[in-house]
């Protein structure tokens, strides 16, 4: 192979998105949902739809994981998998699905709250800052994978 | 030796011989499609012999292993191998116009349609825990039969629709197939949380129906996974093609 296929930065930072969303998910839905049982991903009355809505979470994780992974596996195949961007791209999709679980979903929406107690600021700063950090980690990350990619071209 | 032993080594054999044909006359046709179908063939034997289905009879768990496998992992065998495909190399060529004929009719385009098989496929299941007609099944040998033949050609239809390999003409598009794909699986997942919390079908014991439950949407979810990374698959080798530079085609 004479000239090596062109990066495509795009497509190595969805998938590996994608599998940070599933990730970050899987670890929210396996352990607060059903290890712990604190909540439900929409809390009503109905248990039947609380179940249902679980079910949903859940099959939506496991599609992202499935799919960043059927086109990160293509990439590494094609040679085309942008070096530096998949650890990025992961914490990136880690930091920003926590922190829209956090703030959309818990607060905007309300659909659940992390833990019913009558204490929630804790958890919610937890939740947050912990969203924060793996998004500046991520960013920190993608900044780098630039810079090389830069320094490389030229 | 029943009737499934009966009609699933029947099938194994013929696929076995078309793949020896083939061989002789230097086609080749790969050895993992063979090796696929004829596990999945055997499998469907196993589970569905009188020892094991006397056991699904009486346990529930039993019923939802036979269940899995009859249902899901076995149709994924024998519609990977792409059976169709291989038929039609062993005949001659005017089977392939009546093949495509036939899959382009009217009836046979609805039945195959992704949509119907969802229905038929998690539609039948939610009649069978959900109502009455679990325990109707178990006084009825007949009914039992034909809920057994039901999952596995319903299972086949739906695994065949979804990512099947054989070739089907004016196929419903990649995202209608995922999309159906994916509630099907949001509807296999609820049905198992609710048959575990609500206790259906209520006419076994609590602990058996939670252990079927629990089996259904662990097992079930990875069949299902392997459909969504089949798909999936399909769309990014056509998205990200191997570039030529690689490899000197001539």
């Amino acid at each position: 192979m004479k000239n090596p296929a062109q990066p495509r930065i795009g497509a190595t930072l969805l998938a590996a998105t994608l599998l940070g969303i599933g990730f970050m998910a899987a670890i929210d839905e396996i352990i607060f949902h059903q290890v712990l049982g604190w909540h439900h991903f929409v809390e009503t009355d109905s248990s039947a739809l609380a179940l249902a809505s679980d079910g949903l979470l859940h099959t939506l994780e496991l599609v992202f994981l499935v799919i960043g992974a059927a086109i990160m596996l293509r990439l590494n195949e094609t040679g085309e998998r942008a070096k530096g961007y998949r650890s990025a791209g992961f914490l990136l999709g880690m930091g920003g699905f926590q922190l829209f679980d956090g703030i959309v979903i818990h607060k905007i929406f309300g659909l659940h709250q992390i833990r019913y107690v009558a204490d929630l600021l804790f958890y919610d700063l937890a939740w947050n800052a912990t969203g924060l950090l793996l998004l500046l980690i991520g960013y920190g990350l993608l900044r780098r994978a630039k810079r090389d990619l830069a320094l490389n071209q030229q | 030796m029943n009737g499934f032993t009966l009609v699933f080594s029947l099938l194994a054999a013929l696929y076995s011989w078309g793949w020896w044909r083939q061989q002789k006359q230097c086609r080749r046709w790969p050895l993992w499609r063979l090796a696929i179908f004829c596990l999945a063939a055997l499998a469907l034997m196993i589970v569905l012999s009188p020892p094991l289905l006397q056991w699904a009879h009486h346990d529930f768990r039993g019923h939802m292993v036979v269940h899995l496998i009859a249902g899901m992992i076995a149709p994924l065998g024998l519609v990977m191998a792409a059976p169709v495909s291989l038929a039609l190399k062993n005949v001659p060529t005017c089977w392939g116009q009546r093949w495509v004929k036939f899959v382009s009719l009217t009836p046979a385009r609805l039945l195959s349609h992704p949509l119907t098989a969802m229905v038929l496929n998690i539609g039948g299941m939610y009649a069978l825990y959900m109502t009455d007609l679990y325990a109707y099944m178990l006084h009825s040998p007949g009914i039992a039969l034909l809920i057994h033949w039901h999952f596995i050609i319903a299972g086949c239809l739906f695994t065949w629709s979804i990512a099947g390999p054989d070739p089907a003409p004016r196929r419903p598009s990649l995202v209608l197939r995922f999309g159906v794909l994916f509630l099907s699986m949001v509807t296999h997942a609820t049905l198992a949380k609710w048959m575990y919390q609500f206790h259906l079908p209520s006419s076994m014991p609590i602990e058996e129906v939670q252990q079927g439950a629990e089996l259904m949407f662990y097992i079930g979810e990875l069949v299902e996974v392997v459909l969504v990374y089949l798909l999936v698959r399909k769309w990014v080798c056509s998205r990200y093609p191997i570039l030529e530079n690689s490899k000197v085609v001539d």
